[in-house]
């Protein structure tokens, strides 16, 4: 139990990574539970920064979890994603966790597509400053070279500097800093997403950052 | 034969542990197609009319305001065709975009009654969350070179820009005084707007042979 995060109402957003079970939204927000924080988890498959500022819909399923309640996932037909406006007046969050990077990251075009990116980030952290609220945002893992997506290592190191430089007021979680490129395993042929093993390592790595981040010394009453 | 058999079983029993997480339907990262952006300014003494075969006719005045349209998306590689009315005189204007190039449209005079344009590009590599971004176009031809100091804490943003050119440097966002430099002749700019994490512009013009600078949001909707 972290000092710290314990009492505070956490609010967790993020793509793909966070809108299946055992990824994240398993294995993140359990590891915030465990440190004492009441965590609310929204995932959508395949969503960019900005979207999370108007109703859409996600293109490949979403998944919620509200404290300790069981998660939810919806498929792609019925996957009508809430805009974080509507999530914070429903539950109020001390502290915004962003999980985003890979559906930006342009990983088969020549170059990021920075002022897109920009814009995209832009677009969320004007709403999230617009709350109050504090943020942490979580960039992309190394995951594995090649798959459907094109994953690549110069691109999503390109994509972490990128983030790191421009999700201001959130504080950046460098993600690749947690393990060696490839050494989480992924799914076959996708480079993407990881296998069970991988995605409790990346919750673990990321909870026990944002306990020691100083970010939550400055929310903590 | 029992070590291929061996390696074939660990292979196995690896993609069954990614497998035990269900996948999630890939989709492709990155925007649906790559773009470039266009502006049009009005470096004349008079009202000019920008019209394109799509939307509407656009008047830019002679206020600093009201001479600079914002930034117009298109898509890249395709040719926008514009046509320019200023007083008594109009001259057209193709303008193809590279991938997530910056293009500015600059309207000047030509003798006495015509106009012409001249195309400003830019395909920006820094972005900054925490920084302001300042670009100087000199549209001033008699200007041979625009020179400006930005003095920070611990280092100093410099411009040295030619007639029809543009540079643009990453600086802070202290509130401060600035002039431009032509040839010992200094113009007043106002740099005290400037927000950290937004773009801007510092245009400086020469008309009715009196120099004027003033800063534009390249932000803005």
């Amino acid at each position: 139990m972290s000092l710290l995060l314990a009492g505070l109402t956490v609010l967790v957003i993020g793509d793909s990574h966070m809108a299946t079970r055992d990824y994240l939204i398993t294995t993140l927000h359990d590891g915030l539970m465990q440190q004492g924080a009441k965590v609310y988890s929204y995932g959508a498959c395949g969503t960019l920064s900005g979207d999370w500022m108007k109703t859409t819909k996600a293109e490949c399923g979403t998944a919620f979890r509200l404290d300790n309640g069981p998660l939810r996932e919806r498929r792609a037909e019925v996957a009508i994603m809430k805009p974080l406006p509507d999530l914070l007046a429903a539950h109020h969050p001390d502290l915004i966790v962003v999980v985003n990077g890979d559906t930006m990251a342009s990983y088969k075009a020549a170059t990021l597509p920075k002022p897109w990116i920009r814009d995209q980030v832009r677009t969320l952290t004007d709403g999230i400053k617009a709350s109050g609220a504090r943020c942490i945002w979580v960039g992309p893992a190394w995951g594995n070279e090649g798959g459907k997506n094109g994953k690549n290592f110069p691109r999503v190191k390109e994509m972490s500097e990128f983030l790191a430089d421009n999700v201001s007021p959130c504080i950046y979680i460098d993600s690749l800093k947690m393990s060696k490129p490839g050494e989480w395993g992924t799914l076959p042929d996708d480079g993407q997403h990881f296998g069970k093993d991988g995605y409790q390592a990346w919750g673990s790595a990321i909870t026990s950052q944002i306990i020691s981040s100083d970010i939550l010394k400055k929310i903590k009453p | 034969m029992k070590k291929i058999v061996t390696r074939s079983l660990s292979l196995l029993a690896v993609l069954l542990s990614a497998a035990a997480v269900a996948e999630p339907q890939l989709y492709e990262t990155g925007p649906s197609e790559e773009s470039s952006f266009v502006r049009f300014v009005n470096a004349t003494d008079t009202e000019v009319t920008i019209a394109t075969a799509k939307g509407k006719e656009k008047v830019l005045g002679t206020k600093p305001d009201a001479r600079v349209t914002r930034f117009f998306k298109i898509k890249s590689g395709a040719k926008l065709s514009a046509t320019i009315q200023g007083s008594g005189a109009h001259v057209a204007v193709d303008v193809v975009g590279k991938p997530w190039e910056f293009i500015t449209v600059a309207v000047l005079p030509s003798g006495a009654k015509q106009i012409k344009t001249s195309l400003l590009r830019e395909t920006p590599s820094e972005f900054s969350g925490t920084r302001a971004s300042l670009a100087l176009l000199n549209l001033d031809a008699k200007c041979s070179s625009a020179n400006l100091s930005i003095v920070e804490k611990n280092a100093t943003a410099s411009y040295e820009v030619k007639p029809l050119a543009m540079q643009r440097h990453l600086t802070g966002s202290d509130k401060q005084p600035g002039a431009i430099n032509c040839s010992g002749s200094a113009t007043a700019v106002d740099l005290s707007g400037l927000e950290s994490g937004s773009r801007y512009s510092l245009f400086l013009l020469g008309v009715n042979n009196a120099r004027q600078a003033f800063v534009i949001n390249d932000d803005k909707k």
